[in-house]
């Protein structure tokens, strides 16, 4: 920790940190977190109190919140700090599963440490190949057999986008006989029925149950869609199979919790939530939904209680504020005509129709300084909060393109918060993501985003710590981030690409030189993934000069 | 005639009912002057009122069945009790719509997608049995298989029809509902969703054949059939309305009197008119 850095604390944060430790001290770190929230409010801008949040945020697991304030403290951090966030920002993706942007900052931390001693690129390896069970060991390196944990990635990807063409067509390339066969076709019965087919996705369905008639998806999805159908007594038929105490694991479970919301079953949907949260105390999606079945089964002081805790642990979260006071509302005034809450937020139409009118009006100003003039107006940030978790997707986009249109570090700052915000569909950060792209981003920003909702296996590459092995490091890391988020390329083909070119080259002398957009935009080029890309075109992606790269590509051709 | 017949299928796991409406949509589209649109989506809400006035156990028992939807027609309210005596009424009686694609009345149009079902029972307990529900589609079957779903934890399969003739008639109404008994067998709910779907034009079945055929034909052997008679009949009277006009108070009754000469009250089930002079109120208040 910085222990030498002079801090100034005025009396009421230096209370609140003081009261906070003693927490810590006592284990009750949801107590810690709470004061150190309120300290962080009393006090200007204290490296130790963000420290203090990020590791707390970590260590419950909520590795977004983690990253906002490791962030937080890289804006302003002094040099000597940087070693200890760029590990605590690597420590962060690592757990959710981005290694891409793991090897990135741990290298950072690499770079920037005194002895190097902390973590080197092989520990990464190791670690990752040590943390995974030995099926699933395969795919970190290139499997020499056919990947289809990757296969059902990219189609999760395209299902979070709403390809569902696309994901169907991925789902089916899962062989019969494939462990991975049967959820690969319920997750295409799902895209059918999300793409209207609710037919073809009971019937995929019915095939898998016909099977396994013990399969817990099958049944659900058999009991959603035929409920979707308006055929109740089929539907209820099934969901009169569903046994939570027969659940293998969470996956199971937590599709049992959602079909008895849909079915109305609330007060058991939230004995399935409840049992889910035992072993995920801090799981904020979880905590929500358990909110909504608590107040459904109107025990509005249970629901209040499940909100309340949620805005306390994660500080900016309209959907739990609104449901908080309704449930606030509805405890002490009782409930006249009581309306169950959608498991997604949806605002009241009153609060609904004031946003939708200031939104109106902030569209209208085409002027870019009257934006952000009015962006220092304190309501316009808890538009923009209402506007990111409308359900309406037009709402979302305008209030994304409006943050973008800026170009402010604070709406920069804003979105990368939003990005990172598990609270907020994957659409939405897909369009983010865009215009991160379309504005021109620098590379930091591109590897956080690049994993953040397509969860692709990223291939580490093997190199010295060496000037040409930090140069091939950056530079697979900029390329692979920008393949990612471009288009749904075969990554292996840019390992493959990185990993030749890097002993090909290694003391090669045009290689001593070479800036990394140039050499990133020379691995793209030879990956192949893009076959019809002109040099002039992987040039300007890259951002580097035309000749340097055909000198580049020149020069590896000679080898 | 109205008929309403009830009985058991498939080993008797299954209850079924099925309905003849005809006479009392007829009744409805003359008392209100209605459109084919507005009898068509009054005159399924109706039909499926009198299934759950047939359910009511005793004497005294009432029901009050209440649509409010964001459509052109606006709100459908039916009431009746358990002597099947139904009434009900349509906020826009003239409603009009383009007919759909496939040639039908747009009910879901008239009713509206966005909106409630609120069910009110009076059995003669504390309180009476309220239960609603989202509406989910509008075209009224859909509606209050959801109701039954959600709010009574029955799960049903309902098919509703209304059939309007050239001359604005009612040429055919009726309804089947088949509602799973507790320990029904998955052969059993199979089969009835499967038999379901021949009732999509339940009207022209009900003009066509007979209830006992359109049993027999689709449902095999069952047990014995159960039969009642819904009818339309408004049970407001000159007492009754004065009833509700006491409480109002005489002064406020004197006040309206003052104002416009008489008091009039238009019964919204019946559109029979009452009026009550100065005379009247008076008479209301003596003694």
């Amino acid at each position: 920790m910085a222990d030498n850095v002079v801090l100034k604390f005025d009396a009421g944060a230096k209370a609140y940190k003081k009261l906070a430790d003693k927490r810590l001290d006592e284990d009750d770190i949801e107590g810690a977190l709470t004061l150190l929230l309120e300290a962080k409010e009393r006090t200007k801008y204290v490296l130790t109190i963000y420290f203090d949040i990020a590791e707390i945020y970590y260590e419950m697991g909520l590795y977004e919140y983690s990253l906002r304030y490791w962030f937080r403290a890289l804006d302003r951090a002094p040099k000597y700090d940087l070693e200890d966030i760029y590990n605590g920002i690597g420590a962060c993706f690592y757990n959710l599963g981005n290694f891409a942007a793991a090897t990135y900052y741990f290298n950072q931390q690499f770079l920037v440490s005194k002895d190097g001693s902390v973590f080197f690129e092989d520990d990464i390896i190791d670690s990752i190949a040590g943390a995974m069970s030995e099926p699933e060991f395969k795919v970190v390196y290139p499997p020499e057999e056919a990947d289809y944990t990757d296969l059902m990635r990219r189609a999760k990807a395209h299902m979070y986008k709403g390809e569902y063409a696309k994901a169907r067509e991925i789902y089916n390339e899962v062989p019969d006989g494939a462990k991975e066969y049967n959820t690969a076709q319920l997750e295409s019965a799902v895209a059918a029925f999300m793409s209207g087919d609710a037919d073809e996705g009971i019937t995929i369905s019915k095939k898998i149950f016909a099977r396994d008639n013990e399969n817990i998806f099958a049944i659900c999805n058999l009991s959603s869609m035929y409920k979707y159908r308006t055929l109740y007594m089929l539907s209820d038929m099934y969901f009169s199979k569903l046994d939570e105490n027969k659940a293998k694991n969470d996956d199971e479970l937590y599709k049992i919790a959602t079909a008895c919301m849909e079915h109305g079953k609330y007060a058991r949907a939230a004995r399935c939530f409840e049992k889910l949260m035992f072993n995920r105390p801090y799981d904020m999606q979880l905590a929500f939904l358990k909110g909504v079945a608590k107040y459904n089964s109107k025990d509005f002081t249970a629901a209040k209680r499940t909100f309340g805790r949620i805005v306390r642990i994660t500080e900016v979260n309209p959907p739990a504020v609104s449901y908080f006071r309704r449930a606030d509302d509805a405890e002490s005034n009782g409930v006249k005509n009581f309306h169950p809450l959608p498991n997604f937020y949806k605002p009241l139409e009153e609060e609904e129709a004031e946003y939708t009118k200031k939104l109106a009006a902030l569209i209208k100003m085409k002027n870019e300084k009257a934006l952000k003039k009015r962006m220092k107006e304190p309501d316009f940030w808890e538009l923009m909060d209402w506007s990111f978790y409308s359900s309406d997707k037009e709402v979302r986009r305008c209030a994304c393109f409006l943050l973008a249109l800026t170009d402010s570090k604070q709406a920069e700052r804003y979105l990368l918060d939003k990005l990172l915000d598990p609270a907020l569909n994957d659409e939405i950060k897909a369009y983010a993501v865009e215009l991160y792209v379309l504005n021109g981003y620098d590379k930091t920003v591109g590897i956080v985003i690049s994993g953040l909702y397509k969860k692709l296996i990223f291939y580490p590459i093997h190199t010295e710590s060496d000037a040409h092995g930090n140069l091939f490091t950056e530079s697979y890391a900029l390329c692979y981030s920008k393949c990612a988020m471009l288009g749904d390329y075969d990554m292996r083909k840019v390992f493959d690409a990185a990993n030749t070119l890097y002993f090909l080259t290694d003391g090669s002398r045009v290689f001593k030189n070479a800036e990394t957009n140039a050499v990133a935009a020379l691995i793209y080029v030879r990956s192949q993934v893009d076959k019809a890309v002109a040099l002039e075109d992987a040039s300007a992606l890259f951002g580097c000069n035309k000749e340097t790269l055909k000198k580049l590509l020149e020069e590896t051709e000679k080898l | 005639m109205n008929r309403l017949v009830k009985t058991l299928i498939y080993n008797n796991e299954m209850s079924l009912c099925v309905m003849e409406t005809t006479e009392l949509v007829n009744e409805a589209i003359e008392i209100h002057r209605l459109s084919p649109l507005s009898a068509a989506a009054l005159g399924r809400v109706l039909t499926v009122s009198s299934f759950m006035a047939s359910c009511l156990k005793n004497e005294t028992d009432k029901l009050s069945v209440t649509v409010v939807g964001d459509g052109v027609g606006g709100n459908i309210t039916v009431s009746g009790n358990s002597a099947l005596d139904m009434r009900g009424s349509i906020d826009n009686p003239r409603a009009e719509l383009p007919l759909r694609p496939d040639g039908k009345l747009d009910v879901g149009g008239c009713v509206g997608k966005n909106g409630r079902l609120t069910v009110v029972k009076s059995m003669g307990l504390k309180e009476p049995y309220s239960g609603s529900c989202r509406l989910v589609s509008g075209e009224i079957a859909e509606d209050f298989a959801a109701y039954y779903l959600y709010s009574e934890q029955q799960p049903s399969a309902i098919a509703l029809g209304v059939k309007i003739g050239k001359d604005y008639r009612c040429v055919g109404a009726g309804g089947v509902v088949i509602q799973a008994l507790p320990g029904a067998s998955e052969e059993s709910i199979s089969k009835a969703e499967e038999a379901m779907k021949h009732f999509a034009n339940i009207s022209t079945l009900i003009k066509e054949k007979s209830i006992e055929e359109i049993v027999a034909e689709y449902f095999g052997d069952t047990a014995p059939l159960e039969e009642y008679s819904p009818h339309y009949k408004c049970l407001c009277s000159r007492d009754y309305i004065e009833g509700i006009l006491k409480t109002m108070g005489k002064e406020e009754l004197e006040d309206i009197v003052a104002e416009q000469g008489k008091i009039t009250v238009n019964c919204e089930f019946c559109e029979k008119n009452y009026e009550f002079t100065q005379e009247d109120v008076e008479k209301m208040f003596k003694g």
